[in-house]
């Protein structure tokens, strides 16, 4: 077998591998909706994607078991599909083109993280084809003139700066000194960039109420904070503030306490109140206060309906903010199906940038999409914090807050 | 000058769970001569049982080493009976593959069985630190390193005065003839991979005790191993102890002074340095 | 290139009338035609490994970082104002060049020595580019949509390229150079006792997988319009080649190809589907082929070729 005769049949096993790769044709003809969503439930975010499968599901079980979307006068159900992107960002684009053009999903639910929704994007966009998203914060996904992408998240730098309006609202009860030294640290990924950027939006021309004294980045799951966290005491602030997911969060916070720091205020960002984190730190995490998308203590009525139902069916409590989010977006874009009374991708879009919610789950207990911000939800997030016996308690905004914060000295 | 030493400190502590973790993936490489890619999973499965041990039981994570080290032991060598055996005379990157398959494997059962949340356990001691002078050091990180140096010793005393120790290093030297001489090659193979797995598998159960784990928990750290096992030797138990406490300072160093950001570059750029400057002897 | 006879350049012109010909069926909705960019994409990769991992034996972990080189180039001269096709030279080009400037070094050393290098390379690579500000760092850059090329234009670009990969791929392995390696990785030191120069061989070959993997990564910009550090430089990226072409066949010119085709296959069809169990079934899969077929599938596709042909022919 000399490789000469190799080469021969090549343009035989193009012919073989176009066979094969024979996309099976439209898997309409019934009168289900199909709505369809590529997540990472393997892989870097494989700890997410489970969350928004969950949150997606009871959001279209809910819709079903009220008789599915009435169009032209027909009711008809709801079927979520839901492919294992891996947490690819070059396979996720290419489930979306499947979902579209073999399952026939007439909209589309997001993935979960930054880089993976902005890829996923692309396809909606050239498609025309609405696409709701609830794991993307970041503003970079949705692009100049956008049609098709809504965002049910609003932007990272809510975070931040939410967290950054908390503290000035302490400041004017007297609770915080002025100016306030606040040493920041960030995962180098879109989201510690975005949270960044956050924190010197406000931060800017408000020299009289903030001192920023260190300002760095770490790498996303580095093996040790140790060198980090003593960078920190050596600046001597009065609040700390970082950005990081879960894994780092855990180290950095682990770091911190060994090394005995103590500040006023101390906030990693939307971390805090998740299970894992009160497995692995225990009482070192109580005080920790952290800026949340959505939280179980929301005083709304939509809000618990969730819980209650999100529980009995996934076991809880729940402390994350995925879930939530995913069934809101879900939500939202099932109502709007029903109000476009159609499948037409323009119909939906429509009713999208039509749509508001007033019984929301989200802080603000409102869901539209605002043409200036690009079709990006913008909300205020809420600032909890743990409590020493388990569990958060809202401390800002003042209208929903359970009580006073706890700062340290 | 505090500041120095605590991050000199942290390095050598860090380092020497650095070490630990790499013990094991040299060991299978100097005597099988097979890059372990299945090492990550060890790791990972390590910090699991001793996850679920403490968790369902109460047990301590330290005291779950008696488990995970029959265990890795047992799983190591039913790996390489059953697998890697078979490929004894294929070029080494066919093994190499072969191993990343189980890693795969034994990713999907542990999201299986554990789901990709982030798990992480809790000990009485697990954030108490000891005051020297101005330094806080940890004591669990403590432990770790006490734990790393013993099993250096263990392991250099098992290589040098023991009868399996000698054909282990009589297979890293040279297979045929220590076949010629009457060495078990094939035993010697398995001992080999079970006690490397069993190393990795008890690495997990320390590692426990500062990381949070997912199924992917040991891609971050195979590379790492990877690093301090060429830094150190490939085959040289004591260079990796050495290599490990020297990249965990080097990288806290460089975490301090220069960027965090780039703590992981130093590790990497030393890594293919001293691959490339040590050229002379790696053939 | 001597060695590159007319009847190569017959086959080429065959194989693109060929796709041309398929080009409806795959172009028949957006799906079909995602799934022969990346089909493309993924010869094209595959083919470029093969040429330093198949014929030499050195087996590289690191091309990602090539691929991000070719990558990024292309996105930042596309954002500068260049149309896309103008940007593909210099993809080429500048991973050809990064690929020198660390495979000289690497180059010289053999085995899972330079295999770990290249892990050392592509991650220090990674986290550099996830700090250039310049390219937007670690949120990576956004590509014009209104600019897209289309589909017809896409597919075009993608199986010249694909093609192209492969019939350097063959003349490679019928040149001297090619033979040189081959000879090197059956026996290195009768190689370098009998005349061939082993270092510069390698990185001669080298740079032509660093050009054809920079390719690959600008085609994969202009497709997907978005490129970011964590994918275009990961890890992630340079194991599936190596798993494309043990699953086609190492050290051949056509395993490659079949094996970025069986891989597809497999991610997008058996995988997607199977979410609880993808992994296993894969790693399976890979021990499977690993213990029993140890050359990949490119043989047996030979032989069952050679069959038919004996039966018809």
């Amino acid at each position: 077998m000399s490789p000469d005769s190799r080469i021969r049949w090549f343009p035989v096993l193009g012919l073989l591998l176009g066979v094969a790769l024979l996309p099976a044709c439209s898997g309409g003809g019934d009168d289900t909706i199909r709505i369809g969503a590529a997540l990472p439930l393997s892989g870097k975010h494989a700890n997410v994607g489970g969350f928004f499968r969950d949150g997606y599901q009871l959001a279209v079980e809910e819709a079903n078991a009220a008789g599915g979307v009435e169009i032209d006068g027909v009711r008809r159900p709801i079927e979520l599909r839901v492919y294992d992107d891996k947490s690819d960002a070059s396979i996720s684009p290419s489930l979306l083109e499947r979902l579209i053009a073999v399952d026939g999903a007439v909209a589309l639910l997001s993935g979960y993280s930054t880089p993976l929704v902005q890829a996923q994007v692309i396809v909606p966009m050239r498609r025309g084809i609405p696409f709701m998203n609830a794991g993307g914060a970041s503003k970079s996904i949705f692009r100049e003139g956008n049609q098709w992408v809504f965002g049910a998240l609003s932007p990272v730098e809510s975070l931040a700066s939410t967290t950054l309006e908390w503290l000035m609202w302490e400041q004017d009860q007297d609770r915080l000194p002025r100016p306030l030294r606040v040493a920041m640290v960030w995962q180098n990924t879109d989201h510690g960039r975005e949270y960044r950027t956050g924190v010197h939006d406000v931060i800017e021309g408000q020299a009289d109420r903030f001192e920023l004294v260190l300002d760095e980045s770490f790498e996303h799951l580095s093996s040790d904070h140790t060198s980090l966290i003593v960078k920190v005491r050596s600046v001597e602030a009065d609040v700390f503030l970082s950005d990081a997911h879960e894994p780092d969060f855990l180290l950095q916070h682990r770091a911190y306490v060994e090394q005995g720091l103590g500040h006023i205020a101390v906030s990693y960002g939307a971390r805090g109140p998740e299970r894992s984190v009160r497995e692995g730190l225990g009482e070192a995490v109580s005080h920790l206060v952290s800026a949340q998308w959505w939280t179980r203590a929301l005083p709304y009525e939509r809000s618990r309906h969730f819980v209650e139902r999100y529980e009995a069916q996934f076991g809880g409590p729940v402390t994350e903010y995925y879930p939530a989010v995913a069934y809101e977006a879900a939500r939202a874009l099932i109502a709007a199906i029903g109000n476009a009374g159609s499948t037409e991708p323009e119909a939906i879009r429509d009713a999208l940038k039509n749509l508001e919610l007033d019984d929301s789950l989200l802080p603000g207990g409102r869901l539209y999409f605002p043409e200036e911000s690009r079709l990006q939800i913008e909300n205020r997030c809420v600032i909890v914090q743990n409590q020493p016996e388990g569990g958060v308690r809202i401390v800002f905004p003042p209208d929903a807050a359970e009580g006073p914060a706890y700062l340290g000295s | 000058m505090v500041d120095l030493l605590s991050v000199l400190a942290s390095g050598i502590l860090v380092g020497t769970v650095y070490a630990y973790m790499a013990y094991g993936l040299g060991l299978i490489y100097g005597v099988l001569r097979v890059v372990n890619l299945a090492h990550g999973a060890f790791l990972t499965l390590g910090v699991y049982v001793t996850w679920w041990l403490n968790t369902t039981f109460g047990m301590d994570p330290l005291v779950s080493i008696l488990i995970t080290v029959p265990l890795g032991f047992a799983l190591g060598a039913t790996v390489e009976r059953t697998l890697v055996f078979r490929l004894r005379d294929s070029p080494p990157v066919t093994t190499l593959l072969l191993l990343f398959g189980v890693w795969l494997i034994v990713r999907n059962a542990l999201y299986l069985i554990f789901g990709g949340a982030d798990r992480s356990l809790l000990t009485s001691y697990s954030l108490e630190s000891l005051a020297v002078g101005p330094l806080t050091l940890s004591i669990p990180r403590l432990i770790v390193s006490a734990f790393s140096l013993l099993g250096f010793v263990v392991l250099a005393l098992m290589l040098k005065r023991t009868w399996s120790g000698l054909a282990l290093r009589a297979v890293a030297q040279d297979r045929e003839a220590a076949a010629l001489s009457g060495v078990p090659v094939n035993r010697v193979w398995a001992v080999a991979f079970g006690i490397g797995s069993a190393l990795a598998m008890s690495a997990g159960s320390l590692m426990s005790l500062f990381y949070s784990v997912t199924p992917e928990f040991g891609a971050r750290f195979l590379l790492k191993s990877f690093c301090v096992v060429v830094l150190g030797g490939l085959t040289n138990i004591g260079g990796i102890l050495v290599a490990g406490i020297g990249l965990g300072i080097a990288e806290d160093l460089t975490a301090f002074y220069i960027h965090t950001g780039y703590r992981d570059v130093v590790s990497f750029l030393v890594l293919t340095a001293a691959l490339v400057m040590r050229r002379a002897d790696s053939d | 290139m001597s060695s590159f006879t007319r009847r190569h350049l017959f086959l080429g012109v065959g194989a693109l009338g060929g796709l041309a010909l398929i080009a409806p069926l795959l172009l028949a909705n957006p799906y079909s035609s995602r799934l022969a960019q990346l089909l493309f994409m993924n010869v094209l990769l595959a083919s470029a490994w093969n040429l330093v991992g198949g014929f030499a034996g050195q087996i590289s972990f690191g091309n990602a970082s090539l691929f991000g080189v070719g990558a990024y180039a292309t996105s930042m001269l596309w954002l500068a104002g260049f149309h896309p096709f103008l940007t593909m030279p210099a993809a080429a080009l500048l991973a050809a060049l990064y690929g020198v400037a660390w495979g000289w070094p690497c180059l010289r050393l053999r085995g899972p020595y330079f295999a770990i290098a290249t892990i050392g390379v592509a991650e220090a690579t990674r986290i550099v580019a996830n700090h250039i500000e310049a390219a937007g760092g670690a949120s990576g850059l956004t590509l014009p949509l209104e600019q897209d090329l289309g589909p017809v234009l896409l597919y075009a670009l993608g199986a010249v390229l694909a093609v192209a990969s492969v019939l350097v791929s063959a003349a490679v392995r019928r040149s001297r150079l090619g033979l040189g390696l081959i000879a090197l990785r059956e026996d290195a030191q009768a190689a370098a006792a009998s005349g061939v120069n082993v270092a510069r061989q390698q990185v001669t070959v080298f740079a032509v997988t660093a050009a054809l993997t920079g390719l690959a990564g600008g085609y994969y910009a202009v497709f997907t319009l978005y490129v970011v550090p964590e994918k275009v430089f990961g890890f992630d990226l340079s194991i599936s080649l190596v798993l494309m072409v043990l699953v086609g066949g190492i050290g051949t010119v056509m395993g490659p190809v079949l094996g970025a085709g069986i891989y597809l296959f497999l991610e997008q069809f058996v995988l997607a589907s199977l979410a609880d169990i993808h992994l296993a079934a894969f790693g399976a899969l890979l021990i499977f082929i690993i213990l029993l077929e140890p050359r990949g599938a490119a043989p047996r596709l030979a032989q069952f070729v050679r069959l038919i042909r004996r039966r018809f022919g």
